[in-house]
């Protein structure tokens, strides 16, 4: 660059200097414009460019001495009308688009100054097309034209300018530099007020536009291949190649270069082109046409051939062509240096080549694809849709043009429903930004508004739950020609397994399979899998706590989907709408899933949830999935009035923490909160009374009630932080859930209504409102306080109060575990915890730190009710 | 309404015979065009105290800050 840059005088960059800082102020000026302003400015333009179309086709031939006269007006005339029909009902000020549903608005803004590059292919056209963008978008442009096309392009410049600023646009919205040099470019590209090279000409400009290390749009050279296939109307296909070729002898670089043409019809390909004015080459005269139009050395077109009409090439290779030949067609037997024809070739001379099969026509369009011309542009003549779709497939273009030309057909707006330009991106084959039809919004800085949207929410349970004591009659209601109770033995002894019997219809063809009272090993589903296939079952009864139920979902899962992997299944997710796994739908067989429940704390008999054991893996692996929850739910308090004392403390915790994790998850809504509330109500009323005296049939009754009432709401609302810490510690230490739980719960209240080191990121949650709800909890169970931060201490002492009557530990170091031996393990449990989904609805998001505290505050035991909600009551003014 | 350049340059002459406090007043002006903008630059350029806009819109503003000049100016309501 500074190569380059040392060959400019003071005077030329004092020169360019006034250049930017006339476009730099037009287009600061302009960023200030309506697009009722811009709209007004562009249709005199347009009127101005198109009235002016042959004028400046005229100058663009008598400079550059390439094209024909009236392809140059036609495309003047696209570059204008056809570019206008596209952006004139388009808004490109302010917002231009808006997604309501989504709340999303698009604002436009404009780029600045723009330094653009156009060709000598289409100079006036490029030209006439960028000034329209560039108002259309409020931005201003420095042209450099190519060298040998400077004049015409100033010159259409020069009336869309008059035009533009005598219908208000800013003083120096466009100028061009005078006789431009390499130099020139390279300073401009560079200069810290230009926003954005726009470089549309050959390799080396568009290559300079992105060695800049400035935003390019830079569009470059093409080798157009056409797959002209068996199938295809040939009539049609020749005139079209023809046009396309011959418009404006061929310098539009997505004009068609080399055509592979199937064996079946080379020959009479090959006769209409004849007949309609094309001049079949011989091997020699292809031999002497190569050597004069592509330079040896290089590869490269002859600029002399360029943009030349057939005759005059032919004229000048010494060829004898009739008078009224169009073009030259020359067959080739390969792509490459050794076929100088298969490059690109911008003049009416079109390679041909005979293949004997689909795959070797569509080798050979790849090899031409790749020979310069990647990411252009690409022809097929088919009516074969799986051919179109594999030519489609394998080549690399930007545009692939089906049964039409070339390259009026990549222009867009005439053959196909693209977009008209005059830039046509290449994609990163052809080393660009973009693949698309360079248009205005490749002009504009599109700002996304983004409002804040609630995700959606649900609140999903089954269709059916009978509650209250016998509520195991409403068996009675579901036929089933064969039914099978999953239960575990110590189940069937105490029997109630006859009791559920005794409520299925006599006719009802029934079996037992009696399973291991643990969390299911893959095993057990494997067999209980078996089973159910053995006996046809239509109908599964699970009978028992969490790991039975769970087992039963799992086997229904595999029993209709055999295919699936529960390990797979089991993949973690942060939100279970957007999650990689999907579950099966089922193969369309009904099977009825009824969940008795004889704990009351799980409630599995509701949840979407299923733990089971791979022992091969040595992994818990946890399911989720609404497709799990059990259709039917019997919550029948006769089937837990034996529960042990210690059973019924610790799942009544269970139930207890449940609710009040839900009632404070970021996934917590109205309809979650109604059932934590009441479940937690009933817990606290109730658990004492069913603990102190286990045959009282109204609180067991309402404790069934209340662990499936949690159930419902953490089954939408999810658990937390207490959760997570229990899984990794009852594990570990083999410790119940519910207890482990209850070891957690003080300490777990009081570090969520405290001030958050971290918030959970939650759409749903517009304040951080867990010690409120649980002051609310605190409300509702009657406790007093005058403030959030008492309320919240009084709720904290009551749980540990509750546990105390319910005579749980009151600290892991109670259970008889030393500090050593817990100091060993915290590392690995934080680890554990932390990796637990169960905190991902927690309010507060835990440090590992604050996971280790945890630990110890429940290993230590002391009471969190003193400390507890002191934070809050500072940040208590900033709550809303 | 578009600011008026001669206005502005009649300004700038009173300015310099005047000296003290200079306050423009942008209020009525919608946009400003390139003469406008060039004038403020002399302004900025010649005038020996620190000069206030007042009413400056925010597109204007934006119009400034683009072409480098919004720095040169203190802005008022």
């Amino acid at each position: 660059m500074t190569e380059n840059l040392s060959s400019l005088s003071d005077d030329r960059i004092a020169y360019l200097e006034g250049l930017v800082r006339q476009g730099r102020t037009a287009a600061a000026i302009f960023s200030q414009f309506t697009q009722q302003d811009v709209d007004r400015i562009v249709k005199a333009m347009v009127l101005a460019g198109l009235e002016q179309a042959q004028y400046l086709a005229r100058l663009a031939i008598e400079e550059t001495r390439l094209g024909l006269l009236e392809d140059k007006v036609l495309k003047n005339m696209v570059a204008t009308e056809f570019v206008y029909d596209y952006v004139r009902d388009k808004p490109s000020v302010g917002v231009i688009r808006e997604f309501p549903e989504r709340g999303l608005v698009e604002v436009a803004d404009p780029i600045g100054l723009i330094f653009s590059v156009t060709p000598i292919t289409n100079p006036t056209a490029t030209v006439l097309f960028k000034c329209i963008m560039a108002i259309k978008t409020r931005n201003a442009v420095v042209f450099a034209p190519h060298p040998k096309a400077w004049r015409c392009c100033r010159e259409a410049m020069r009336i869309m300018y008059e035009t533009a600023v005598k219908h208000g646009a800013p003083e120096g919205v466009f100028t061009c530099v005078e006789e431009p040099t390499i130099p020139d470019n390279v300073y401009l590209m560079h200069h810290k007020d230009v926003r954005l090279i726009d470089a549309t000409g050959g390799p080396g400009a568009v290559k300079a536009a992105y060695g800049s290390g400035k935003p390019a749009l830079g569009v470059g050279p093409g080798n157009t291949p056409v797959y002209l296939e068996k199938t295809a109307q040939l009539d049609m296909a020749v005139v079209d190649i023809i046009t396309s070729k011959t418009f404006d002898n061929g310098t539009i670089c997505a004009s068609e270069q080399t055509v592979v043409i199937d064996d079946e019809i080379y020959d009479t390909v090959l006769q209409k082109f004849a007949d309609l004015g094309a001049h079949i080459c011989n091997e020699k005269e292809t031999a002497v046409l190569g050597r004069a139009v592509i330079d040896p050395e290089t590869g490269a077109m002859q600029p002399m051939a360029v943009g030349q009409k057939a005759t005059d090439i032919a004229r000048a290779c010494g060829l004898r062509v009739k008078p009224d030949t169009k073009l030259l067609i020359a067959p080739i037997q390969g792509v490459g240096r050794d076929y100088p024809l298969s490059v690109e070739k911008l003049f009416p001379v079109l390679a041909v080549y005979r293949t004997r099969s689909v795959d070797e026509a569509l080798r050979v369009c790849v090899d031409v694809n790749h020979l310069g011309g990647r990411g252009h542009t690409a022809v097929i003549f088919s009516r074969d849709d799986e051919i179109i779709r594999k030519f489609s497939d394998v080549i690399d273009a930007g545009r692939i043009i089906v049964n039409s030309p070339g390259s009026i057909g990549a222009l867009g707006g005439v053959y196909n429903d693209m977009v008209p330009t005059f830039s046509f991106g290449c994609g990163t084959g052809g080393g660009n930004s973009t693949t698309d039809n360079v248009n205005l919004y490749h002009y504009l800085n599109i700002k996304r508004v983004a409002r804040r949207t609630p995700a959606h929410m649900w609140f999903r349970v089954p269709n059916q739950i009978y509650f209250n004591l016998h509520a195991v009659e409403n068996l009675r209601q579901f036929p089933s020609r064969s039914t099978v109770i999953v239960t575990n033995p110590h189940l069937e002894q105490m029997g109630l397994v006859d009791i559920v019997r005794r409520a299925i219809p006599a006719e009802t063809p029934v079996r037992v399979l009696s399973i291991p009272d643990a969390e299911p090993e893959l095993k057990v589903i494997v067999e209980g899998v078996a089973a159910l296939n053995l006996h046809k079952a239509d109908q599964i009864i699970a009978l028992g706590g969490g790991s039975v139920i769970d087992a039963a979902k799992i086997m229904k899962l595999k029993y209709l989907s055999p295919e699936v992997d529960p390990e797979e299944l089991a993949a973690p997710f942060l939100d279970i709408r957007k999650r990689v796994v999907r579950y099966p739908a089922g193969n369309g067989t009904q099977v009825r899933l009824i969940a008795v429940s004889t704990t009351s704390g799980t409630g599995s008999e509701v949840t979407p949830f299923a733990v089971m054991i791979d022992k091969e893996r040595g992994r818990k692996v946890t399911l989720v999935d609404y497709s799990l929850s059990p259709d039917v739910a019997i919550v029948d308090p006769q089937f837990v009035m034996s529960m042990p004392r210690k059973l019924t403390a610790d799942t009544g915790i269970d139930c207890l923490t449940h609710a009040l994790e839900a009632g404070v998850s970021i996934l917590a809504s109205p309809f979650t909160d109604s059932n934590a509330m009441q479940a937690i109500r009933m817990a606290f009323k109730y658990l004492p009374i069913a603990f102190d005296h286990p045959e009282n049939e109204e609180a067991r009754s309402m404790m069934h009630n209340a662990a499936c009432i949690a159930a419902l709401a953490f089954s939408n609302a999810s658990v937390g932080v207490n959760h997570a810490l229990a899984h990794a510690f009852g594990a570990h230490f083999g410790v119940s859930h519910g207890r482990a739980n209850a070891l957690m719960l003080p300490h777990v209240l009081a570090y969520n209504a405290s001030v958050p080191t971290k918030f959970m990121p939650s759409p749903n949650q517009r304040a951080y409102v867990a010690d409120k709800k649980y002051a609310m909890v605190a409300d509702i169970l009657g406790l007093g306080g005058d403030t959030v931060a008492g309320k919240v201490r009084n709720l904290v002492r009551s749980t540990e109060e509750l546990l105390d009557r319910l005579e749980i530990p009151r600290s892991i170091a109670d259970l008889g575990i030393s500090e050593e031996e817990f100091g060993r393990a915290v590392p690995d449990l934080v680890k554990i915890a932390f990796d637990d989904p169960s905190w991902l609805s927690n309010p507060r998001m835990p440090l590992m730190s604050e996971l280790s505290e945890l630990f110890w505050s429940a290993w230590r035991g002391r009471s969190p009710a003193n400390a507890a909600a002191e934070p809050v009551a500072a940040m208590e003014g900033l709550r809303v | 309404m578009t600011a008026n350049p001669i206005c502005l340059q009649e300004a700038i002459e009173k300015w310099n015979c005047a000296g003290g406090e200079s306050v423009l007043d942008f209020s009525s002006a919608d946009r400003i065009d390139a003469a406008t903008a060039r004038a403020l630059e002399e302004l900025a350029d010649r005038s020996s105290v620190r000069i206030t806009l007042r009413g400056v819109n925010i597109g204007v503003y934006r119009a400034l800050k683009l072409l480098n000049l919004a720095h040169r100016f203190s802005f008022v309501s």
